[in-house]
C-alpha cells in the first residue's frame, strides 16, 4: 500500500470511519443500570458549584456586559504563615454601578500546591452573590478545594442595591494555617 | 430503552437530575455505543473500555445537577465523559487499562504465517491494530480523532467539548493523524521485516508493530 498526500489522508481517514462499529451490548446496559441505582441520586452542588459553571461559562457575557471587575489578591506563603489578618485599609479596590452585576475576581495564589484550602467569602449587608440572573439569599459560601502552585482564580458576581461601601473578607484556611482578607467595593448611581 | 428527541430531553434531564435513572437512561440511550467506542481509545480490551465508559457515565449521572442547559446536552455529557477518561490516563489504575496485551503465540503465528482468515477476522484485526494505534497517539490529538475521524462529529462540536477554539481542534486532528500514519507506516515497515514464523515457533511481535493482513 503506497499512497502519498492527500489520498494518504482519505485513506487514513475512511480506516478511522471504519471504528465506528456498535459493540453488542452484552450486559453492558443492565451492568451500568446497576450501578446507577447502587450510586443513589446526582449529587447536590453546594453554593459555591452553583455559581461556579455560571460563571465559567459566561464570562463574554459578564465582562463586556458590565465592564467592571474587581481585582483582589490574596497571596498564600506556605511554611511562613502564622494566623493573620490583612485590611485594605478602607481604600476602595473597585466601584460599580448599582442594579448593575460585578464580577470580583479572588486571586489566590500559593508557592506550592495545596491538597485542600478552606476558602469563605462572606459579604456584608448590602451586598448580594448573583447566579442564574437572581440575587442569592446567602450572605457567604465557603468550601475546600486544591490549589495549584501559582495563581488560583477564582470569580465571584456580586451586586449591590444602594449606593455605598461595602467590606467584602476572603478568609483562607489551610491545615492550621489561616489568612483573612479584606476589600473595599464601591456602590455607585448607575 | 428508547432514544429521547426533542421537548422529551429537557423533561427527561429535570427528571433524571430528581434521580430517576430510567429517564437518565433514556436519555444515554443514543450515546451509549458512541461513549463505549470513545472509551475504546483509553483501554486496551473490551472489558476495560466498558469499566471505563460505566465509570465516566456515573459521573455524568452524579454530577448531572450542574448542567445548566448552557450547551446541548450531548455536548456537556462528552465534556464530562473526556475529562474522566483523560483524568484516568493519568491515574496507575487508567495506566493498567491501557498497557497492550501481548498477543497470544496462536494467534501471533496466524498473523505472521498468513493463515486463510475469513474477511470478518480481518476487518477485525484491521479495527483492532488501529485502535491500537490510536491508543499511542497524545491524548489531545486522540480525543480529537475520535471525536471528529470516528465519530464524525463537526469542528465547532468538538471545539465545545474541548473548550478549545475551532483552529485548535484543526491543529489538533492535523498532528494527530501524522502521529497516527507514523505509527502505522511504523507497523507496515515491520510487517515487512517479520519473517513468516516456522510452525511450532511462536513469534512475539512488539504490540505497536502488529503486521497489518493483507497489504
Amino acid at each position: 500500500m503506497k499512497t502519498t498526500g492527500g489520498s494518504e489522508g482519505r485513506d487514513l481517514r475512511d480506516r478511522l470511519r471504519e471504528l465506528k462499529v456498535d459493540a453488542p451490548d452484552e450486559g453492558f446496559s443492565a451492568s451500568l443500570h446497576r450501578r446507577l441505582v447502587s450510586a443513589g441520586a446526582p449529587d447536590t452542588p453546594g453554593i459555591w458549584r452553583r455559581l461556579w459553571p455560571s460563571l465559567r461559562t459566561e464570562p463574554r457575557l459578564l465582562w463586556p456586559a458590565f465592564g467592571i471587575a474587581a481585582g483582589l489578591a490574596v497571596f498564600l506563603v506556605l511554611g511562613q504563615l502564622h494566623d493573620l489578618s490583612r485590611s485594605h485599609g478602607g481604600a476602595v479596590v473597585a466601584q460599580f454601578p448599582a442594579t448593575k452585576v460585578a464580577v470580583v475576581r479572588v486571586n489566590l495564589t500559593a508557592e506550592v500546591a495545596v491538597e485542600s484550602a478552606h476558602i469563605r467569602i462572606s459579604l456584608p449587608e448590602g451586598l448580594y452573590f448573583w447566579a442564574d440572573g437572581q440575587e442569592l439569599p446567602q450572605r457567604s459560601f465557603e468550601w475546600s478545594q486544591p490549589l495549584h502552585a501559582g495563581d488560583n482564580d477564582i470569580p465571584i458576581a456580586v451586586r449591590g442595591q444602594t449606593p455605598g461601601r461595602y467590606r467584602l473578607t476572603v478568609s483562607t484556611r489551610i491545615g492550621e494555617q489561616r489568612i483573612d482578607e479584606d476589600v473595599v467595593l464601591e456602590v455607585v448611581e448607575g | 430503552m428508547r432514544v429521547a428527541s426533542g421537548d422529551d430531553i429537557d423533561l427527561l434531564i429535570e427528571k433524571a437530575q430528581d434521580g430517576d435513572v430510567r429517564a437518565f437512561e433514556t436519555l444515554l440511550a443514543e450515546h451509549l455505543p458512541r461513549v463505549r467506542r470513545f472509551a475504546r481509545g483509553f483501554a486496551a480490551s473490551d472489558s476495560d473500555a466498558d469499566d471505563l465508559a460505566q465509570e465516566a457515565l456515573l459521573k455524568v449521572y452524579k454530577s448531572l445537577r450542574l448542567f445548566r442547559y448552557q450547551s446541548a446536552f450531548s455536548t456537556w455529557l462528552y465534556a464530562v465523559v473526556r475529562n474522566v477518561f483523560l483524568d484516568a490516563t493519568k491515574s496507575r489504575a487508567g495506566r493498567e487499562r491501557s498497557r497492550e496485551e501481548s498477543l497470544q503465540p496462536g494467534h501471533t503465528r496466524d498473523l505472521a504465517g498468513g493463515a486463510p482468515a475469513d474477511e470478518r477476522l480481518d476487518r477485525e484485526e484491521e479495527r483492532e491494530r488501529l485502535w491500537r494505534a490510536l491508543r499511542q497517539v497524545p491524548s489531545e490529538f486522540r480525543t480529537a480523532l475520535v471525536l471528529f475521524d470516528i465519530e464524525g462529529r463537526t469542528y465547532d462540536e468538538v471545539a465545545a467539548i474541548e473548550n478549545v477554539p475551532v483552529g485548535t481542534v484543526k491543529s489538533r486532528l492535523s498532528r494527530g493523524r501524522s502521529h497516527l500514519r507514523r505509527l502505522l507506516g511504523e507497523a507496515e515497515e515491520g510487517e515487512r521485516s517479520v519473517p513468516p514464523a516456522e510452525p511450532g515457533t511462536p513469534a512475539v511481535l512488539p504490540s505497536s508493530h502488529l503486521p497489518r493482513r493483507g497489504s
